[in-house]
């Protein structure tokens, strides 16, 4: 199948398959509310009351920020800490949903939310032990670029006239950081479709994901770098979309939210589109 | 051929003569602008692989005071950087975050008199044998930054006096703006320089002479410095004043001389890599010393220059000088950044800054604007800081907002946006504790916290508060009256103070003149904290009128209370810090009418009742925002109709990002 095509039925194949995705969404929305309506209760509380806050429907308001943050940041102060907890949790959570976005690839034609919580049930433990495993991976990756770079950057300031090469390192090290990031995330996909695929052991999986990226790598890479290129313009569209709503009044501010809200499903769509993809490429049916 | 050629070479000459005229630097003025009490001409020559000076200097002194003058009194300060024991690095294990623990027995620096003589008009007189350093601060014996030299005879009321100096000095690698990094240097209080000969503040003539202390700058007499510059001649130079002649040694070095007059310091820069740009403003000539990877932004700094040279012209005075050089330090050299020396400044930038992060505009109107404060009106930096730093930054203030716009002068970026008055006054207002002690107060006792929010910051927004108070218009001729009288001379706070009275007493209600008086005062010289919050609206409705009604028991109206009655509103303001300002509250009514009341805030807490049809629907105390001190701004009003618009929208923003963040991090699994 020509890359073109799989592309063209990966993202048909996501939005038929829009089941996991919402499930996905909404469990992403219920997290984000939980600290998202406390921001509400809390801006209310505080300084709900003020005539400075109209000053926040034209942007952002430095004086009445700091002075909110100054006085109220206590307050917010517990919201960083549930943060703080929501993240980790998220993570593990992300397994058993990635397990079951995986599965749902692998069953292209089931358009029911069953393959997602079979899968996402079925695999998970699996999984857990794959993403621990490419986390540790991802981390001694972060080091091995970074350590040198910030050691450089240091002396550096005392020594070189200029920061232009700083910038260009710093730049460098960011895409091969990137890149290498990318590459782990690639071989972790690979290594859960052929878990899910020949129900191997997970370092069997691993060493399996390997042969497969090292057979597809162009392919993968191309496609990799294609769904990301779409989330990046997808981001970016937002970032141009949302200053030109004007958000001041209940009906603008519900259009922000609904944009807002259709970009990140739009954005779990291209992910599963990306699953749909590799499993096309790597295990062709 | 002749006459085709003609039209060109006329061009070309008129070229010449433009370009002749264009980056002419006239340094003498027709007439003094100041006492010139202590006048320099220094012979130095810069051995490069050394990092040493050796140095020939003529100082001819005029006593100006009515008092017999028995010893001199000179800064040494490089001395500061001889070792560790020194008073400005006792008890330091680093320096605005540099440390100097690994330093070799290279990069340590010193100054050293090897003679000192007067001439008299019986003759050369050797004052060498009793010099001797002295600590009039701290005791301190292992300091060497004031060296005392008793006279032979002394020098009496308006005597002149020359003395001849000779003088070693060993550059520090870097160190508190003064010395070399690589190739780059930055020779600032680097020559035996007079201290100042005043009435000190219990009416005694004496010299005002500290030695070096860490947080301080400097203080010196105007004077006309002739500096005769002999360096390798890879180096592009920036000095003070204006470069009268260049000449080639022959050798590989050049000797440059420079002309400065009416200026408290002499200071000067070199380095090979420096890129030249040159432009005008008026009469003045604008030099940027730029590493070539900033060359770009020499436009940036040069709008934000002319700006300030206009604004400046308009709201003050005239910049009197004929030039001024911009150095733009390279990376390694950046912790020579940042500073202000007459016609000479320091700045710092980064490559590829963006246009919407007005930093380096910022930062070098802030220099340049010590040309006028400390520059021309040189009070005293170490004693009282906040005369010069804080005038400073309220002109920065003024000048950025002025020319960028107020609400986005500073940044401007992706939606973020400030204007560099914001930024000024969340610095003084977000700190933990606004009352650590008062701005008035020499620079050596202030924290690396709380330096920049009191003295730079409180201070500025100190005076824009009054500037609010009083309009642009009666700011200026205060501001401008104190330059008059102050320019060229050593003012203390007092002096200030004085004519900020004198100002205010032309206003037309005298008690309004006493209240912004005494704002200032308490701003500059108390450790208060400013803060009125709204903190209630509460409504009543009062029965209509029952009951019999009239003065004839035959003729009584009887009413029965059905009629419908009117609301009394209880607006309840308190004042929350102990700094007592009087205030005027905005009501705004129901049916949109609005009146202003005044409360003295004496009381701490006020109830104001308002009775009549329609209800109070908000109150808001200093609706104009006049005065900045208020540390919070949010609670000077409250509504009773709030817009949850505003609120909704960042609960939006707020569930986007977040769903975005878990989004993004959750590829690490």
């Amino acid at each position: 199948m020509k890359l073109q095509e799989n592309i063209k039925i990966s993202i048909k194949t996501a939005f038929q398959q829009w089941r996991p995705a919402a499930i996905v969404y909404l469990i992403q929305l219920g997290l984000a509310l939980t600290i998202g309506m406390q921001v509400y209760e809390v801006l209310k509380a505080s300084i709900g009351n003020s005539l400075e806050i109209n000053k926040l429907l034209h942007g952002y308001d430095h004086t009445v920020i700091t002075d909110f943050l100054k006085v109220h940041g206590a307050s917010i102060t517990p919201l960083l800490g549930q943060l703080r907890w929501i993240l980790p949790i998220w993570l593990v959570f992300s397994v058993f949903l990635h397990a079951g976005l995986l599965n749902s690839a692998v069953h292209p034609t089931e358009k029911s939310a069953r393959p997602f919580w079979q899968g996402a049930t079925a695999y998970f433990f699996p999984f857990l032990g794959m993403a621990i495993l490419y986390l540790l991976l991802a981390l001694l990756w972060s080091a091995l670029v970074w350590l040198p770079v910030f050691t450089y950057l240091g002396a550096s300031f005392e020594s070189l006239s200029s920061e232009k090469p700083l910038i260009w390192v710093f730049l460098l090290a960011m895409l091969i950081w990137a890149l290498g990031l990318a590459f782990i995330f690639i071989w972790s996909l690979l290594s859960r479709l052929q878990r899910i695929h020949q129900s191997s052991t997970i370092f069997i999986s691993v060493k399996k994901g390997w042969q497969l990226f090292y057979r597809h790598k162009w392919p993968s890479w191309c496609l990799f770098a294609f769904f990301l290129l779409l989330q990046g313009m997808l981001m970016l569209t937002y970032h141009l979309l949302e200053p030109l709503i004007p958000a001041n009044a209940a009906g603008p501010i519900i259009l922000l939210f609904l944009i807002q809200q259709a970009f990140v499903f739009m954005r779990i769509i291209l992910r599963i589109s990306l699953y749909h993809s590799l499993n096309s490429l790597c295990h062709k049916n | 051929m002749d006459r085709y050629y003609r039209p060109f070479l006329t061009v070309f000459l008129l070229l010449f003569v433009f370009h002749i005229a264009f980056a002419q630097c006239d340094p003498y003025s027709q007439q003094a602008l100041s006492r010139r009490t202590a006048n320099y001409e220094i012979y130095a020559t810069l051995n490069d692989p050394q990092r040493t000076i050796e140095a020939s200097q003529s100082v001819r002194f005029v006593n100006q005071s009515p008092e017999p003058i028995r010893q001199l009194r000179f800064y040494l300060y490089l001395n500061a950087f001889k070792n560790t024991e020194s008073t400005f690095l006792k008890g330091a294990s680093n320096i605005f975050g540099q440390s100097f623990s690994d330093r070799s027995k290279e990069e340590w620096g010193w100054i050293q008199v090897e003679k000192i003589t007067r001439k008299s008009s019986t003759g050369i007189v050797d004052l060498s044998a009793n010099m001797r350093y002295i600590q009039p601060d701290d005791g301190n014996t292992a300091d060497q930054t004031v060296l005392e030299i008793p006279l032979e005879k002394p020098l009496q009321p308006g005597e002149t006096a020359e003395f001849q100096l000779k003088w070693r000095a060993k550059m520090p690698k870097t160190i508190a703006r003064a010395g070399y990094s690589q190739d780059f240097y930055l020779f600032c209080h680097w020559f035996p320089q007079l201290g100042v000969f005043e009435q000190n503040k219990a009416g005694i003539w004496d010299w005002n002479c500290h030695q070096f202390m860490r947080s301080t700058e400097f203080y010196a007499d105007f004077g006309v410095y002739d500096v005769h510059l002999s360096t390798d001649s890879k180096f592009v130079v920036g000095a003070t004043g204006c470069l009268v002649s260049e000449k080639d040694n022959k050798n590989g070095s050049i000797t440059r001389h420079y002309h400065a007059e009416d200026v408290i310091d002499f200071a000067w820069s070199a380095y090979p890599r420096f890129t030249v740009q040159e432009d005008r403003w008026q009469d003045v000539q604008i030099r940027l010393l730029i590493p070539p990877e900033h060359a770009n932004l020499g436009p940036r700094y040069l709008h934000a220059l002319k700006f300030a040279l206009e604004y400046m012209s308009q709201h003050v005075a005239k910049y009197p000088y004929p030039s001024i050089t911009v150095v733009d330090p390279p990376l390694h050299g950046l912790r020579s950044g940042l500073m202000e020396y007459p016609m000479l400044v320091t700045v710092g930038a980064f490559y590829g800054i963006p246009r919407g992060i007005r930093t380096p505009e910022s930062l070098v109107v802030h220099e340049f604007m010590h040309q006028y404060f400390m520059g021309m009106v040189a009070s005293n930096e170490k004693e009282e800081p906040w005369l010069d730093e804080g005038f400073v930054t309220y002109f920065e203030d003024r000048i950025i907002d002025a020319a960028y716009g107020e609400k986005n002068s500073l940044i401007d970026l992706c939606g973020y946006q400030f204007g560099n008055r914001e930024l000024s006054r969340t610095e003084y207002t977000a700190m933990s504790n606004p009352r650590e002690g008062t701005v008035a107060r020499p620079a050596w006792l202030f924290t690396e916290s709380n330096r920049k929010s009191l003295i730079y910051s409180k201070t500025a927004t100190s005076l824009r508060s009054v500037q609010a108070l009083i309009g642009d218009e009666k700011m200026d001729k205060i501001l401008q009256s104190y330059f008059e009288k102050w320019k060229f001379g050593h003012p203390r706070g007092n002096d200030f103070m004085a004519c900020l009275k004198e100002g205010l007493s032309t206003l037309p209600d005298s008690a309004y003149a006493n209240q912004v008086y005494d704002l200032f005062e308490k701003a500059i010289y108390q450790a208060l904290v400013l803060d009125y919050a709204v903190t209630g609206i509460h409504h009543e409705v009062l029965p209509a009128p029952q009951g019999l009604f009239g003065d004839n028991p035959q003729r009584f109206s009887y009413r029965d209370g059905s009629a419908p009655g009117s609301i009394l509103s209880k607006v309840e303001v308190q004042r929350k810090g102990e700094w007592i300002f009087p205030v005027e509250i905005l009501i705004t009514f129901e049916d949109g009418s609005t009146k202003t009341v005044n409360w003295t805030g004496e009381t701490g807490m006020q109830v104001f009742e308002f009775a009549g049809p329609s209800k109070v629907i908000s109150a808001h105390i200093d609706p104009g925002q006049k005065v900045g001190l208020d540390v919070d701004l949010n609670n000077n009003s409250l509504t009773l109709q709030p817009q949850r618009a505003p609120l909704w929208k960042y609960t939006a923003k707020a569930i986007f990002w977040i769903q975005s963040l878990i989004q993004s991090i959750s590829f690490l699994v």
